[in-house]
């Protein structure tokens, strides 16, 4: 399968002189088209770092991102704002999304700004939202909806675009357990039905074990790595948890 | 510790609270102008200056200071909001409510401080501005002389502390009423974006709309007929604010409704129409009020405007002759050239009055403000005199067709004889004459035969005809009106001939001359000292209410620039280009500040139109409208700046997180 991301030498480091933080430090990886990748390590080891680099949100002091054939770090500044809205999604915790827009207006939003026809984004709005189970909320504001449903507003909003890349970046941090289990089983939807390719920030193991495979980050250097291949979700989840406790760090195991 | 603490607060907050300081400082240089004009000793000294002049503009300095106190009240109260998460911290820390509310009073003391000194200064400057002004319209000699008046310090200092005792009396309230809780979340609470009842509001807004309408139609059609039913009017006014209430406070809704319709909603200007539509719906019950200040600012720019340019067409109208005298008595008239000869005569001319009561132009002005009510006669000169007028005021000769006639009237009054005047043709002392042109040179014209215009005919047309008066004009050398008037009243006395019984203010009877002496220094006299204090207290309330608008604007629009500064930011990271969120940060404030203006230009043109028929007869509509060229530049000048200000502001909230 041909690798749609990859990320070589990447590093990204902070402050100067001799009071240096190494963020990143020599970073490769790749992901290949579908896949759900995870990104797991404690507080500080880089992982949103990583996610803000990726998704040309920050600049990265070294190395490459290689995303759909294009060098991310090389797009201008006048280019790269088209380029996000083309081939990136975003999830985010605390679900970034436009309060004063409504649900339908929120999911619509990036091919709005795409200049789609309107009556082809008000087909497409409805479409995602039916199949994410948010149809029958579309006229209400964010602030009249669960959180639950805020964030499948903020995946239907990801996945509208049919973007090459989406990043959620600890998606499940602001919902109860009943709402992540539901946002997790959409995001396994998304990967599954859409072949969309998912890149998932969590310190979250009980997240984490939904992914087909999980990079391990610490001190801003890949630990290690696994792949869920066959493994049921429990087998996975338990490997997933060796691994932190080798690790270290805080983690949400249950 | 707390000092301490305040005034490193203040200090680092002054560059936040840049619409603030420009706001209080410009008002406090206006109370401390004006007051120093009010105190200024030659201004004191003015005969014509009259005590209930005085009490007009200290009137309008007392509710000046009002209406600012009540916006830094408005001020103070959204820094508290702003900076509700630091105050909520002390609370954590275990700082006392009583303590805190201390240290906010000191901090907003020491900007009132920066304010004021910065507020005298400019003041100081604004003064001698205004003062140079005034001066210049009151005659008087000016030089610059820059020095603080004693009195306008005190009643400026005075009014500081009484602007800042209303403002923050109940701060402390504040303080002990609030939990931290809510000072933790307060900048988390939205505006507030559900349209209850849509539809509800949708019949507002037109029943509201229609009921402008008819007002502004009421109120034109009562000032334009004589006399005004004041009852009428004043209910109009009334119906007028509520219905402009309605409208702003409906609005929300009917956007949507335009700007939303349907797949609307799924294109790019979805964006922009809901900000823009959250926040006016957000602040919609002061979207009235800013309407309210708007009009009052601009009409009373228009009408200031309007004065100045009145008075100064009416000066340069009254300045050609120096004395005119309407009298039919030749021996009398001897005497005054008499007298007058001390006063160096460099030219003299006497002309024919003649009235025709049966002319047919006449007919074009009745029912208007152009003639007295019941005047029926068309005042008539001869080509001849008419030409000795014109030398007199150093205007060319003129000549005349054979049945023609020329139309002499004022600058101020010709646009709307003009458009009186439906015919080519008209009956003048039975004969059918074509109007030649109409004139407007400066020639003191209603002193001929207290009317708005005169017929100028050939000689010819009045030969064999007796004229109804005489009208003598001298020019002369020596201007001082004062003595003039004193040796012309002698006289006038001596003969038991041209004088009347006054009355004068302080309710004392004397006598002084008749109405038909007129002297020139005296007619620019009469009035003038009305005038300055109107066209000042007029500037005045503008120039406050203009400062007083943008800058609620500004501040409720700088204050939501850290609290949304998300959108902005989930914007980029969605897509939208660094360009496009600068439009849109532009068009936000563009709209937030255009808005009271959708309703307020309308209804103020109107109102100020309508108010101008009172002037009918005396300035013609296109005079009343050339004011308002110069009173919108003069508004959004100042507009302007807060505009800016804000938007530079609002930028470097938003930006640093764009990067």
């Amino acid at each position: 399968m041909e690798p749609i991301l990859k990320v070589q030498h990447l590093e990204k480091y902070y402050g100067k002189g001799s009071v240096i933080t190494k963020a990143l430090d020599d970073v490769s990886f790749q992901v290949e088209e579908g896949e759900f990748l995870g990104i797991m390590g404690a507080s500080g080891s880089g992982k949103s770092t990583l996610l803000n680099c990726v998704s040309t949100i920050d600049t990265p002091t070294g190395g490459k991102i290689i995303l759909n054939g294009r060098d991310v770090t090389r797009i201008s500044d006048r280019e790269i704002a088209k380029f996000r809205r083309t081939n990136l999604g975003f999830v985010f915790q605390e679900f970034n999304l436009l309060d004063t827009l409504t649900v339908g207006e929120n999911i619509g939003l990036s091919l709005a700004i795409n200049h789609i026809d309107k009556d082809k984004v008000a087909h497409r709005v409805r479409n995602i939202s039916e199949i994410l189970g948010i149809g029958d909320i579309l006229d209400k504001f964010p602030y009249e909806v669960s959180g639950g449903q805020r964030q499948r507003c903020a995946c239907a909003r990801a996945l509208i675009n049919s973007p090459s890349l989406i990043m959620a970046d600890e998606p499940t941090g602001a919902l109860d357990s009943h709402s992540s289990m539901l946002l997790l089983d959409t995001l396994v939807k998304m990967n599954e039905r859409y072949r969309a390719t998912i890149l998932l920030v969590t310190h979250d193991i009980f997240s984490a074990s939904f992914c087909s495979r999980v990079l391990f980050l610490r001190d801003g250097k890949i630990f290690t790595e696994i792949v869920r291949g066959n493994k049921d979700r429990k087998t996975f989840y338990n490997e997933i948890i060796d691994i932190m406790a080798v690790l270290g760090g805080e983690t949400n195991a249950i | 510790m707390l000092f301490k603490l305040s005034l490193r607060n203040a200090r680092r907050t002054i560059g936040n609270y840049l619409i603030y300081i420009l706001t209080v400082s410009i008002s406090i240089a206006f109370i401390y102008a004006i007051s120093g004009l009010v105190f200024h000793p030659d201004i004191q000294n003015l005969s014509t200056m009259s005590s209930g002049l005085f009490l007009l503009l200290l009137g309008t300095s007392c509710l000046v200071v009002v209406v600012i106190a009540w916006l830094v009240r408005y001020m103070t109260k959204c820094i508290l909001e702003r900076r509700s998460k630091e105050f909520g911290t002390y609370m954590l820390l275990g700082i006392e409510s009583r303590d805190i509310a201390r240290l906010y009073r000191s901090e907003q003391i020491l900007l009132g401080v920066v304010s004021t000194c910065l507020g005298l200064a400019i003041g100081t400057i604004l003064l001698e501005v205004i003062k140079a002004i005034v001066f210049r319209f009151m005659d008087l000699g000016y030089t610059l002389t820059i020095h603080f008046s004693l009195k306008a310090l005190t009643t400026t200092f005075l009014s500081v502390i009484a602007i800042y005792f209303f403002a923050l009396i109940d701060s402390g309230q504040f303080f002990r009423r609030q939990k931290i809780v809510d000072l933790m979340s307060f900048d988390r609470q939205n505006q507030l974006l559900q349209l209850k009842g849509r539809r509800q509001r949708l019949s507002v807004f037109i029943v509201s709309l229609l009921f402008i309408i008819v007002t502004l139609f009421c109120i034109e059609y009562q000032f334009n007929k004589y006399p005004i039913t004041v009852w009428i009017v004043a209910v109009s006014f009334v119906i007028l604010v509520i219905s402009i209430y309605g409208v702003t406070a409906s609005l929300p809704a009917m956007l949507i409704k335009a700007f939303l319709r349907g797949n609307n909603r799924y294109t790019e200007r979805v964006i922009p129409v809901r900000f823009f539509n959250s926040k006016i719906n957000e602040i919609s019950k002061k979207l009235g009020t800013l309407t309210v200040i708007f009009v009052v600012a601009f009409s009373s720019l228009m009408a200031a405007m309007f004065f100045s340019n009145y008075y100064m067409d009416q000066m340069e109208e009254l300045n050609n002759y120096d004395l005119m005298l309407r009298w039919d008595d030749m021996e009398y008239v001897n005497g005054v050239h008499q007298i007058i000869k001390q006063y160096d005569i460099e030219a003299n001319a006497s002309i024919a009055v003649y009235e025709d009561g049966a002319g047919s132009l006449n007919d074009e002005f009745k029912d208007t403000n152009v003639v007295a009510e019941n005047r029926r006669e068309d005042t008539i000169i001869g080509l001849t005199d008419y030409n000795a007028l014109r030398s007199l005021a150093g205007y060319p000769v003129v000549s005349l067709p054979e049945h023609g006639f020329i139309l002499q009237t004022s600058s101020t009054a010709k646009d709307q004889l003009k458009d009186l005047i439906k015919k080519d043709f008209y009956e003048i002392f039975g004969e059918t004459m074509e109007l030649s042109t109409i004139h407007s040179e400066a020639m003191n014209t209603v002193d001929i035969n207290f009317t708005n215009y005169y017929i100028v005919v050939g000689d010819d047309v009045l030969s064999g005809k007796k004229p109804v008066t005489r009208v003598h004009l001298w020019k002369l050398g020596n201007k001082n009106s004062k003595s003039l008037h004193e040796d012309l009243l002698d006289y006038a006395k001596r003969e038991g001939k041209g004088t009347r019984n006054v009355q004068y203010w302080d309710g004392s009877q004397g006598i002084d001359l008749a109405h038909n002496f007129s002297i020139r220094g005296e007619l620019m006299e009469e009035g003038k000292s009305m005038m300055v204090v109107l066209i000042t207290s007029l500037y005045y309330i503008a120039m406050i209410f203009c400062a007083i608008l943008a800058t609620i604007l500004a501040i409720s629009m700088v204050g939501d620039a850290s609290k949304y500064r998300y959108r902005h930011d989930i914007l980029v990271k969605i897509g939208y280009d660094l360009s496009s969120i600068n439009n849109l940060i532009r068009n936000q404030i563009l709209y937030i500040f255009g808005f009271p203006l959708i309703l307020g230009i309308p209804v103020t043109t109107s109102i100020t139109y309508s108010i101008s028929h009172i002037f009918s007869g005396y300035v013609s509509k296109g005079f009343f409208l050339k004011s308002a060229g110069p009173a919108a530049a003069m508004f959004f000048a100042l507009y302007g700046i807060y505009f800016i200000v804000t938007y530079v502001s609002y930028k470097s909230v938003v930006q640093p997180k764009l990067r």
